[in-house]
């Protein structure tokens, strides 16, 4: 290669812009920094390949500019020292050996100048060696393909300036870039190209836009749309708040649901009050504006929908080893059994499920070890007898005769990953027998039985099965009937169940007069949303 | 005479104070906040970052300790001691362990030794204050590696989540499955396990998830006896002193300390985090 060929442009732009050249390829990188580590296919929590490889350069080009003023092989050397003390994530290693390589090509050949493009064309394939052999096990369809393929182009392709060269470095890395897919199947799989070779790309477009050459960009944009929207024509938002409830806290739920319903998608409203809302939907401000009318909005979450594919697709998981089938008397209590891992029936009044209901759950769950939770003693028969048909079809499932949804609540809280099936199964028995259960039940009639007589409209306490109380007055039966349990159980924590019926003014009061009752007993309160039952009570042991 | 040199990444939260006594070398992770680079635990607060984080998620990433971070820390413990023995966080967590490999390659040096601790935050700290405690009676390197492994397989790291939504958003639950970003309802216990982190236990109220902490403190405290503590948190200091008082009064504790979540881990399960490690 003959000096003459090389435009004077081109040593302009190095001598009198080295800074900007590499300052460029930085500030490109940066650009693209977040579409980069949206591309790693391999999560390590800091492994973001696009901010790694960015941090490398930028240690790279402080150095330089730190030798403003000295020659230009002190210079160099300044980048490679940045380079190699900043790098940090396979790529940005990778990147910073490539940078020594080819920085050490080009201080060998002192005489020459810089922009001498058969020089550089010599460094970089000097670059794209000392980079593949600082990795001990290479791995194709990687940064480290696309550094081969740059300088094997070049070498065939002999530019005879700058411009052209890092024109032919960028082509050729576009196309080697399109090829890793091909070569690297978990690439091909997340749908993605590699993330270290993209900044390699990204690196050659900031020196492209540096020497202000004209060039076709590489197709960012179809992967930026996967950032953020990716193939899915579902709803756009994903949206979560917490609504404090200003009035009737029952009637405001049921009208919540209703609106939710109707306008999104994936609806779940937890909690009494507040109520813990998500929802994926379009117009989330037609949402949120109705919710304002029923309360205040707090904590509020909005979502480009998704945010990455990965997490929603962790639900398909291989069915587990064990599947429990709970029972559930309210939509409250669905919601949160299905959330601990259940397959729930919802069993309401007048409207009991029967044993072909949960032999039908049962022949749709694929686990091993099935466990059923009728949590309700009137649905134990059901449940005896759907396993012991099960049992004779070759199932296994056991039963543990829960009769309130709060013994399921302290059996589920047992488990634990990964545990032995038969050794979660013991705990979870043991955990539902040491919990006693009471409830507080509205008369529909009037009756005398266990010495308690209940008059129709009142409210009366049950405790272990067997009626303590009855009473007009909602709190008066909670506190005697937990007082009741108190004294037979010496427990240590309650837990509470509100109903769908039960007002935000009355359950206040219960929490005062159960803390006045019970100094040093720790309280829970879940919303279950049972109808006739204002509350269901637990209480653990000591 | 001390013999071997320990270093360790910010991750571990060990105590200025043993840092000093024991002479750990510790190396900041990298952590960028809106496009500023700042070391781990030096430039920037934790409460910054988190706080940063909740305003605005992408404005926080996070990198590993580069290659000549590494590198400049093995030079200058070797000056002090003939070998040195560096414990990085969980190589699933963390590129940390990478580049402290990478920088012993570049060196060339046979006196370093890099050892995934297979843990992270204070249960890596757990990890390299042993190897530090070993080291300063005079343990040679392939001994203080053993006890440091000894511990890494023991150390049981657990961790009450507020929300799973720096989950979701972080898109990297892959290895927690079994967990969905609608599950309202749910406080999840966390562990950290053959390096990396998975489900422990679903829990319908962060009390029950501290309550799922203390049994496992005390299953072991039955088997095993008195425990090294570290309890650690992320802008819940409160919660984590309870914690800490309530795992104080009921088991005994050996040297127990206190840490903050690093915001490397902290960026994807979100503030709030408080747990607990031990062995």
């Amino acid at each position: 290669m003959k000096m003459d060929n090389i435009p004077i442009e081109d040593r302009k732009a190095i001598e009198l812009g080295m800074n900007q050249f590499v300052y460029s390829a930085l500030e490109n990188l940066k650009k693209r920094r977040e579409i980069i580590n949206f591309l790693n296919v391999f999560p390590v929590p800091d492994g973001d390949t696009g901010t790694n490889m960015y941090v490398t350069l930028l240690s790279c080009f402080e150095e330089l500019k730190n030798r403003n003023e000295r020659p230009i092989n002190e210079r160099l050397k300044g980048m490679l020292d940045g380079a190699i003390k900043g790098s940090r994530g396979n790529s940005g290693f990778i990147l910073a050996q490539f940078i020594e390589g080819a920085i050490n090509a080009l201080a060998d050949g002192e005489s020459k100048p810089l922009y001498d493009a058969a020089l550089l064309t010599e460094s970089i394939e000097q670059g794209a060696k000392v980079a593949r052999e600082s990795v001990l096990e290479p791995l194709e369809g990687t940064i480290l393909t696309v550094l081969s393929d740059i300088a094997a182009s070049l070498k065939r392709g002999k530019p005879e300036n700058i411009c052209l060269l890092v024109k032919t470095a960028h082509e050729e890395a576009c196309e080697s870039l399109r090829r890793t897919p091909l070569i690297l199947k978990p690439l091909a799989e997340a749908g993605v190209v590699d993330s270290g070779g993209a900044g390699i790309v990204a690196i050659l477009e900031g020196l492209m836009e540096a020497l202000e050459c004209p060039f076709e960009c590489f197709e960012w944009k179809s992967y930026e749309k996967m950032v953020s929207l990716p193939s899915y024509d579902g709803p756009k938002w994903e949206v979560e708040f917490t609504l404090d409830i200003k009035a009737d806290k029952a009637k405001a739920r049921a009208k919540l649901l209703d609106a939710l319903k109707k306008t999104g998608e994936s609806v779940v409203v937890a909690g009494s009050n507040p109520l813990k809302v998500h929802v994926h939907c379009d117009q989330h401000e037609e949402i949120l504006s109705f919710a304002r009318t029923l309360g205040n909005i707090r904590d509020l979450d909005l979502q480009e929908f998704p945010s990455r594919k990965s997490f929603n697709e962790v639900k398909t998981s291989a069915p587990n080893k064990l599947g429990v089938i709970a029972f559930s008397c309210g939509p409250g209590l669905s919601s949160l059994f299905a959330d601990l891992g259940c397959q729930v029936i919802e069993s309401l009044p007048g409207a009991r499920p029967g044993t072909s209901k949960i032999l039908e759950k049962i022949g749709l769950l694929g686990s091993e070890f099935i466990i059923i939770l009728p949590n309700d003693p009137d649905l134990i028969p059901c449940a005896i007898k759907a396993a012991e048909i099960s049992r004779s079809q070759g199932r296994n499932v056991e039963l543990i005769p829960t009769k309130s949804p709060v013994q399921a609540i302290s059996a589920l809280d047992e488990f634990t990953e990964g545990e032995e099936i038969f050794e979660i199964f013991e705990k979870m028995k043991r955990a539902a027998s040491e919990t006693d259960w009471g409830m507080v039940a509205w008369a529909i009639r009037s009756v005398r039985i266990f010495g308690v007589s209940i008059k129709e409209g009142e409210y009366f306490g049950v405790a272990s099965g067997k009626p303590v109380v009855s009473s007009s007055k909602l709190t008066y039966a909670v506190i005697e009937t937990c007082k009741k349990i108190y004294s037979e159980g010496k427990c240590a924590s309650f837990l509470f169940i509100s109903g769908e019926e039960l007002s935000e003014n009355i359950s206040e009061e219960i929490r005062a007069e159960i803390e006045n009752n019970f100094p040093g007993v720790n309280s829970e309160w879940l919303y279950g949303g049972q109808q006739y039952y204002p509350l269901l009570i637990g209480a653990r042991k000591a | 005479m001390q013999k071997v040199g320990i270093i360790t990444c910010s991750g571990g939260c060990i105590p200025q104070s043993f840092v000093e006594e024991y002479a750990i070398e510790v190396i900041p992770l990298t952590l960028i906040v809106n496009e500023n680079v700042y070391r781990d635990g030096l430039d920037i607060s934790k409460d910054e970052v988190y706080s940063a984080l909740k305003r605005d998620f992408s404005s926080v990433s996070t990198s590993a300790p580069s290659v000549g971070e590494y590198a400049q820390a093995y030079r200058k413990m070797l000056e002090r001691f003939s070998k040195v023995l560096c414990i990085t966080m969980s190589k699933e967590l963390s590129l940390s362990f990478s580049s402290a490999v990478k920088a012993a390659e570049m060196e060339k040096s046979a006196q370093v030794e890099v050892l995934d601790s297979e843990t992270a935050t204070t249960g890596q700290g757990l990890v390299a204050m042993h190897a530090a405690r070993v080291a300063k009676e005079g343990a040679d390197l392939p001994e203080v590696r053993k006890e440091a492994e000894n511990v890494s397989q023991k150390v049981m790291v657990l961790g009450v989540l507020d929300t799973l939504s720096y989950l979701k958003k972080s898109g990297r639950a892959k290895s927690i499955s079994a967990l969905t970003a609608e599950m309202l309802n749910i406080k999840p216990v966390l562990i950290v396990e053959h390096g990396d982190v998975h489900l422990f236990a679903k829990t319908i109220s962060r009390q029950r998830g501290f309550e799922r902490v203390m049994k496992s403190i005390r299953e072991y405290y039955e088997k095993n006896g008195p425990i090294h503590l570290g309890v650690f948190h992320a802008m819940a200091r409160e919660e984590a002193d309870k914690l800490e008082e309530r795992i104080r009064k009921e088991v005994e504790c050996i040297d127990p300390f206190m840490g903050e979540f690093t915001p490397v881990l902290g960026k994807h399960t979100g503030p709030g985090i408080v747990g607990a490690s031990f062995y």
